[in-house]
């Protein structure tokens, strides 16, 4: 299309072209959306309205939805599909009731009715089963009471749980916390009451089953976040409608000179993809969960957002305004990843940006990165990394904006207030998650998570993740280094990278700041009587174990991502107090544990006093005091 | 029962020496003589310890007490571990001397006898036998000089305390005059005593019996390792306590909540002595409710919320709540002890100082006979000459007194027990510490509770409002904002996370948990 075209199509108010119908459609995934906040039920209209198909993909957890339930090969069960809002349970059950022979009455909003029974044909006859697509919806308020029609539907899903030979079965979507609610609410008495210990213990030990009941139990909390933004990239980046940039390049809001576009290429990009799928792994292990739909709002706001729009997540209008007058800077991906583009109470709304500004990137830096973004291009030294890494940037390449800032920033050396330098800092922040997205990953000098909170996150991923992923042991180093930190937290000592993890107590309490009575010492190589400690695999996370006996119950520590920061960090010689006061109660609280088992097994054993103390080499050394009781 | 029911408040009887120390007794009454504002949560604990060590040694522990029968018992002053641990200066010198065994010892028994203040009768030589290796004596006072309570630094010696491992380490505060020991009210004001007796009344107090009888055995092995330092004479017990502090209510909820959450605790199991590290605060915790529940119901109001804040980055609505909501409960044993003397002013007895008909000097002097009668208040000067300035004059007196010492106790025990804090702001609000939080929650939740449940039940229990439903119950609506206080408990939520006390299972649901349970031996 050309300019005069397009100026006098939008003069005659012609209707929308599909490029304006997608930012559109897209919008309503958007921070700002309208649609009844994304709802199964509302989505439908919205993509029917825009005259496109809801971004969808296969939800993570249908493949095992079907091999637990197959009418025509006989196998049924109960079903609780649990997680966060937005996860897709209620879709889920959608996909479920269509494939064994429901309408889409559901699905498509016109029939709202939280519960729907629908028979199908077994090999052993015909069998019921029962859908309720919204349990907040289908219980009782917390205020009302139980009518018998639901009173005698929940007792009957109780019976099939827990009584062999059932003849019908349940699907039931349900938000965790109102199941829990609802279950405490019944009348007591009730049958299924009985049902509501099993539940709150299936929730507690992310167990999907349990000895004795018929019942697959899914908390799509567990999904994996990196799966799922990876499944969701695919499916926003693979639609069809992104023709739009090439068909209607004409139009400035499709050009190259639109953020959109360049959004879009770069968010193709498999580097960029890469780190963000880094990003949600690294949430998982931080066990933070981010829901589907934020997910998807995520993707969405980085390809929309921009600060400067009206609403702060641009319209087609907006693109185009933006790329007229060449403002494609403020509105880059890699600000809106982390919802920059946002007021800050709005993106306190988002889990996803509250879980993202943990990180602290943009924040976080040091002289070697400042020094490349704000003298590489100058600099001998740094010329090489600033033009590899910096100015090469095929998305967003220089910015013109930045280079002003940075050019008075330095002319006015010294006469620059705060309020002078303060517009050139801001700017440093999205120069620096530029950085943090565009830096490889396999150069150790320039590690893009130096950029985070988080610098050991590298080295967690590759030497931690993958290689239990692997089913490898992880190195010995690593062990040993987050054994120093145990060790320096613990006794309270300068202890260095030793082959034991000490246990101590003080004389008074076991949390004692400084610990000095020598209890116990356990190899990290696994002795003769079993004792040992390591890291090893529970359910898909980095656990750290402690064994004090062949026959002992593990001591197990999830080893999340900022366990093993902190961790790390006291072992190159951080303060336990100064990097979080919270992570040192939580690894305290580990020793009372460890401790807690070491008294039950070896008694209160203080008939000799040991003395424990650190060597100037970071030895750690009992003494026995001449003392006996 | 509402515990101001006249059949639950006891009365001292009039003979009681303790009248002598009091100048005006008011608080006494609602309260009881006394909570003491300048006692931290660990004098105070170790001031109940040595009551019940006392009474335990007698075979009375938590036997019932009643509000007017005193239970006198007999304190300990062990001058022999004091005076090695903490009036003992040279010693820490002579262990890096190179001297040989004999003359180390010798240098530092010759040191003692001319420098110690108060020494215990047979000397110290018993530690020469004890300890073969001078060394191994240094080490270990060493050792035990580092669990000296915080609140004893820069004070002096013979106020420091050690962590009371057992017997052997739990003893009187004292000054020393004459090269002897004698009784002070410094440090322990007698809080101590009255939070006995809050056991000893409690329904839950003979459940506590075991373990606090478990925690004075003297083959622990600490207790014994602290015996080592002890002199012999250290066992006496020559300080004859008359134990006539006064508590008035037979029963009392806040004596109840007391009891349950230190059983609780116990019933963890925890190793050593670990437990006295929640037992302290929640001591303090509960004598400070117990002041703001009666001083509510004297004044006819509900039980106080305390709103608590959990830090937020910026200025928020449940800050200002959470400081109204704390000056509202300051400002209440004011209002509650001039409630009780006016009321006591305007009652039948009194009917007469007001009435014109009869003659000033009469009226003059029955006010002052009263005054003496019902408050136990003699004035010094009297200064005025009407009933009005005698009776402006008292209340003059009461205010003063009650600045002095009352007034504080809410802030100062909010303090100490990590409670209150000004962080952020030139004003105390309610905004508990980690370690309070970890408290309560250790107390609290026997395994196990969803996080909804677990607000509520604090709520229910201490008065303590986090959420939007319980500040939808504690606050007028005008007060009430859903989303504030739905932030404070998702920071609360996350607080306890970082801790690793909760187990957070998605946006709509966590679960508190203790670490500790199910751990106990």
């Amino acid at each position: 299309m050309t300019e005069e075209a397009l100026t006098t199509r939008l003069a005659e108010k012609s209707p929308p072209t599909r490029g304006e119908r997608w930012v559109g459609f897209l919008r309503g995934y958007s921070p700002v959306n309208r649609v009844e906040g994304m709802f199964a039920e509302s989505l439908p209209d919205h993509a029917r309205a825009y005259g496109f198909l809801p971004l969808q993909f296969e939800h993570p957890y249908l493949e095992r939805l079907l091999k637990a339930l197959a009418p025509g090969e006989g196998r049924l069960t109960n079903v609780i599909l649990t997680g966060t809002a937005g996860d897709g349970k209620t879709t889920l059950c959608h996909e479920l009731w269509e494939r064994f022979g429901g309408g889409d009455e559901r699905a498509t909003g016109k029939n709202r009715n939280s519960y729907l029974p629908l028979d199908v044909e077994t090999p052993d006859g015909r069998r019921r089963l029962h859908f309720v697509f919204e349990f907040s919806g289908w219980c009782p308020a917390p205020d009302q009471e139980w009518s018998e029609e639901k009173l005698d539907l929940i007792n009957r899903f109780a019976r099939s749980i827990q009584e062999p030979g059932a003849e019908e079965f349940f699907i039931l979507a349900a938000n965790d916390g109102r199941l829990v609610q609802a279950f405490d609410s019944l009348p007591e008495g009730t049958y299924a009451k009985s049902l509501a210990p099993d539940i709150e213990e299936l929730l507690n030990n992310g167990q999907t089953s349990a000895e004795g009941l018929a019942l697959e139990f899914l908390n799509l909390s567990q999904m994996s976040g990196a799966d799922t933004m990876k499944r969701a990239l695919g499916a926003v980046l693979g639609r069809p409608e992104w023709a739009c940039l090439v068909d209607e390049a004409g139009d400035p809001a499709f050009s190259a000179a639109s953020p959109l576009s360049r959004n879009y290429r770069a968010l193709c990009d498999a580097g960029i993809q890469e780190r963000i799928v880094a990003l949600a792994e690294l949430l998982d292990a931080n066990s933070l969960h981010v829901s589907i739909r934020e997910i998807l709002m995520l993707i969405v706001n980085a390809l929309l957002g921009c600060e400067e729009a009206k609403e702060r997540v641009a319209t087609a209008a907006d693109l185009r305004a933006i790329a007229a007058r060449g403002g494609m800077h403020e509105a880059t991906i890699y600000n809106n990843l982390f919802g920059a583009n946002l007021s800050e109470r709005r993106r306190e709304d988002f889990a996803v940006f509250r879980y993202l500004s943990g990180f602290r990137i943009g924040y976080e830096t040091s002289n070697l990165f400042d020094n490349l973004l704000v003298f590489g291009r100058d600099d001998p030294n740094l010329q090489a990394d600033h033009a590899a890494y910096v100015a090469d940037d095929p998305f967003y390449g220089d910015n013109p904006a930045f280079e002003k800032l940075r050019a008075s920033y330095l002319e006015a050396e010294d006469d620059r207030g705060d309020e002078g330098a303060e517009p050139f800092l801001k700017a440093l922040v999205g120069e620096r998650r530029r950085l943090f997205f565009r830096l490889p990953d396999v150069d150790d000098r320039l590690d893009a998570w130096k950029l985070s909170i988080f610098p050991s996150a590298s080295a967690y991923r590759r030497q931690v993740l993958t290689p239990l992923r692997e089913g490898r042991a992880i190195d010995t180093i690593i062990l040993q280094r987050l054994v120093c930190g145990l060790n320096r937290i613990w006794t309270g000592m300068l202890a260095g990278h030793l082959d034991k993890l000490f246990l101590s107590t003080g004389l008074d309490v076991s949390s004692a700041k400084v610990s000095e009575i020598f209890l116990y010492e356990i190899p990290l190589r696994r002795s003769l009587h079993g004792e040992e400690v390591t890291v090893v695999e529970v359910e898909g996370a980095p656990v750290l174990r402690i064994m004090l006996g062949r026959n002992a119950t593990p001591l197990d520590f999830p080893l999340w991502l900022v366990r093993y920061e902190f961790l790390t960090r006291v072992a190159q010689g951080a303060l336990p107090s100064s990097f979080s006061k919270e992570c040192n109660e939580d690894v305290l609280a580990f020793k009372s544990q460890v401790l807690s088992q070491y008294y039950r097994d070896a008694g209160d054993n203080a008939g000799i006093i040991s003395i424990l103390s650190a060597g100037s080499d970071g030895s750690l050394n009992s003494r026995q005091l001449g003392i006996s009781l | 029962m509402n515990f101001l029911d006249p059949s639950n408040v006891g009365q001292v009887p009039k003979t009681s020496r303790v009248f002598d120390d009091v100048k005006i007794w008011a608080e006494e009454a609602v309260y009881g003589h006394r909570l003491y504002a300048r006692q931290n949560p660990w004098l105070l604990f170790l001031e109940f310890l040595n009551v019940a060590e006392a009474h335990h040694r007698e075979g009375k522990l938590f036997d019932k007490t009643s509000p007017e029968v005193s239970v006198p018992y007999t304190l300990r002053w062990r001058m022999g571990l004091r005076s090695v641990l903490f009036d003992n200066s040279e010693l820490a010198r002579l262990a890096e001397e190179t001297a040989d065994n004999e003359s180390l010892w010798a240098k530092w028994l010759e040191g003692m006898v001319k420098r110690c203040d108060a020494p215990p009768p047979e000397g110290f030589d018993y530690l020469k036998k004890r300890f073969p290796r001078f060394h191994d004596f240094a080490e270990l006072v060493a050792l035990v000089r580092q669990t000296s309570l915080e609140t004893s630094n820069n004070v002096r010696w013979s106020s420091r305390f050690i962590f009371p491992f057992g017997i052997n380490a739990i003893y009187s505060d004292a000054k020393v005059q004459d090269r002897t020991p004698r009784r002070d009210y410094i440090n322990f004001g007698r809080t101590g005593e009255l939070l006995y007796l809050m056991v000893s009344r409690s329904s839950g107090g003979a459940a506590l019996k075991q373990p606090f009888s478990d925690m004075f055995r003297p083959e622990l092995p600490k207790n014994k390792l602290i015996g080592l330092l002890c002199a012999e004479s250290d066992e006496r017990a020559p300080l004859e306590m008359p134990g006539n502090s006064f508590l008035p209510y037979r029963e009392h909820p806040a004596f109840e909540r007391l009891t349950q959450d230190w059983k609780a605790i116990f019933d963890l199991g925890l190793p050593g002595q670990d437990s006295y590290t929640h037992l302290a605060p929640l001591g303090g915790l509960h004598v400070l409710l117990y002041a703001l529940e009666t001083s509510a119901a004297m004044l006819g109001r509900p039980r106080p919320s305390l709103v608590c804040e959990i830090i937020a980055p910026r200025r928020e609505l449940v800050r200002q709540r959470s400081i109204a909501s704390y000056y509202d409960n300051d400002a209440l044993s004011r209002q509650a002890s001039e409630a009780y003397s006016e009321n006591m002013l305007a009652s039948d007895d009194w009917r007469d100082v007001h009435d014109q008909s009869l003659s000033e000097s009469e009226r003059y002097d029955l006010a002052l006979e009263l005054l003496e009668r019902d408050f136990g208040h003699k004035p010094k000067d009297y200064g005025g000459t009407s009933v009005d300035e005698l009776l402006e004059q008292f209340r003059q007196a009461l205010e003063v007194k009650h600045d002095d010492n009352w007034s504080s106790v809410h802030s100062s025990y909010g303090r100490g027990i990590g409670l209150v804090s000004s962080r952020g702001t030139n004003r105390q609000r309610y905004a508990p510490t980690d370690d309070l939080l970890k408290t309560m929650v250790i107390a609290r939740v026997p395994s196990r509770v969803e996080f909804g449940k677990f607000l509520a039940d604090i709520y229910e229990h201490y008065g303590l409002v986090f959420g939007p439903v319980e500040a939808k119950a504690a606050l007028p609506p005008t007060s009430f904002d859903e989303s504030s206080f739905e932030k404070n408990r998702s920071r609360l939520e996350a607080r306890l996370s970082s801790m690793g006390l909760l187990n957070r299972l998605s946006d709509a649901c966590a679960y508190v948990l203790n670490p500790f349970a199910g751990q106990g031996k």
